[in-house]
């Protein structure tokens, strides 16, 4: 079963417009939405979470689709968004006590030891926490009632690079379930390169791709040679090109390219990068 | 109801973290007003305190990105604004109720009959669970900051409508306690009812 499909979802805020975005996260996958600022990702979602209205489109979270109000489809989701929202008063001790109240499904053992294995003071108040505690509080409730989907905006960025090897660790333990899965949204592409089975990237409110991402990375690879090796290749394989006192450097497609042309493996950062690039070229 | 509980429970929490000075400084303030005979200013600095109380925890609300992180949670809009009437309940029987006990502390100490004088209580009461029935939908409509203006406008015309019912009760006949009691239950539901269709229809929370 997808955990999450998206068909054709649109959003108009004014000056800046979801453009019929499509994609969908298999069960037992992670799905990273990866995008610049301003690109649209905690628009989608806001929409997928029925924080905000969408104009178009459908969305099935679960198998059901349009649910985004559905209270009993919300205690099988867990968030963690870019400013938590927990009250700032609230110690980690009374977040639970809170939370056992509003989530029918609530595991307060569970809650417990992800306290204490994110090492949060359990009578400190939530204000008083840094960036990255904050973070960690928000993933323990979110991983404490028996959640099939996580949806994470942002949630690594306040953390320091051991927090966020523990975090990828929990997400990947997360989805040894098939019915599990995580959409995850971030602009350090590195964390999502290691953690994600499929690849999506918005630009301007627009979905560049939607891709497997070990696909991706055996589609595309960097070229790097003098201009006229590059002149001399299908203009169909080349998808972005930047010239350099040294040479020139291009984004190719693998498979359009003259058998033993060599090509270097792409990061999903550079793809990411060289594609936006193309886009703002057109 | 569950869901509700733990709402209601967050804002008690919350009430006890950032109003307890509040209540410190506004409670001996009130029992000195109204054992000293000046229950006109000890009704207006009740309202200003229930009202002060009320909006301290929406604007922590607002402040923290709970009203946002709420909607993730399985909580209907209905419950989150619930909270909140709920609250200008419990906060009255808290507030009056220690009104009361110095009431009878003093028609104890002067050897009065234990409620003489608490006539004014229904009155306590009724101004501010009025006042903030009418203010309450605006402020989960335009939120804390753009609420504001709702919240002093309807407090003058409060004041000013309290003001001109007392002189216009000395030579006309005025509803009875029984009407303006259906009155102010009819305002409070409705309320309740005009904020939740108003906070369902906001997007941005």
């Amino acid at each position: 079963m997808n955990t999450i499909e998206v068909r054709n979802l649109t959003k108009n805020r004014g000056d800046f417009t979801l453009d019929r975005l499509t994609f969908t996260l298999p069960g037992g996958c992670i799905l990273g939405l990866i995008g610049e600022n301003g690109a649209g990702k905690s628009t989608t979602i806001k929409l997928l979470l029925g924080l905000l209205r969408k104009d178009e489109g459908t969305i099935a979270i679960l198998g059901r689709e349009n649910g985004e109000k559905d209270t009993l489809l919300k205690e099988e989701i867990g968030v963690v968004m870019d400013e938590v929202g927990m009250p700032g008063c609230l110690t980690p001790a009374q977040t639970g006590k809170m939370m056992s109240k509003i989530y029918r499904s609530w595991e307060p053992e569970r809650y417990k030891e992800l306290i204490q294995k994110f090492a949060l003071l359990w009578d400190k108040p939530f204000q008083e926490f840094s960036k990255g505690m904050k973070m960690k509080q928000g993933l323990a409730v979110a991983l404490s009632h028996k959640s099939k989907l996580l949806i994470l905006d942002e949630a690594t960025s306040g953390l320091d690079p051991v927090a966020r090897d523990e975090l990828l660790d929990i997400l990947r333990e997360f989805v040894t379930d098939e019915e599990h899965g995580i959409l995850i949204s971030s602009h350090i592409v590195s964390d999502l390169e290691k953690l994600c089975d499929y690849i999506a990237f918005l630009h301007k409110g627009k979905l560049l791709l939607w891709e497997e991402k070990d696909r991706l990375l055996e589609e595309y690879g960097i070229f790097r040679g003098s201009r006229s090796q590059l002149e001399a290749l299908d203009p169909e394989a080349v998808c972005h090109k930047r010239v350099t006192p040294y040479g020139t450097e291009a984004l190719v497609l693998r498979d359009r390219l003259p058998r033993g042309t060599e090509v270097s493996p792409v990061s999903i950062e550079e793809l990411f990068v060289q594609l936006v690039k193309e886009e703002k070229a057109e | 109801m569950s869901t509700m509980e733990g709402l209601i429970w967050k804002d008690i929490r919350m009430l006890a973290f950032y109003c307890r000075r509040y209540l410190l400084i506004a409670l001996p303030v009130s029992v000195i007003f109204f054992l000293t005979g000046q229950e006109s200013i000890a009704m207006v600095y009740h309202v200003i305190v229930v009202s002060g109380m009320i909006t301290t925890l929406m604007s922590y609300d607002e402040k923290s990105g709970w009203n946002q992180y709420c909607g993730t949670l399985p909580c209907k809009a209905g419950q989150l604004v619930g909270a909140k009437y709920i609250m200008l309940l419990l906060l009255q029987v808290v507030l009056l109720g220690i009104l009361a006990a110095a009431l009878v502390g003093k028609n104890l100490y002067a050897g009065r009959p234990f409620f003489e004088g608490s006539g004014i209580f229904p009155l306590l009461f009724g101004m501010s669970v009025g006042m903030m029935s009418l203010i309450l939908p605006f402020l989960f409509r335009l939120g804390i900051e753009k609420g504001r203006m709702a919240y002093y406008l309807v407090f003058l015309v409060s004041c000013a409508l309290s003001g001109a019912l007392v002189m216009v009760s000395q030579e006309v006949k005025v509803p009875t306690g029984g009407i303006l009691g259906v009155g102010l239950v009819v305002l409070y539901l409705g309320s309740w009812y005009v904020s939740t269709r108003w906070y369902e229809s906001k997007e941005e929370k």
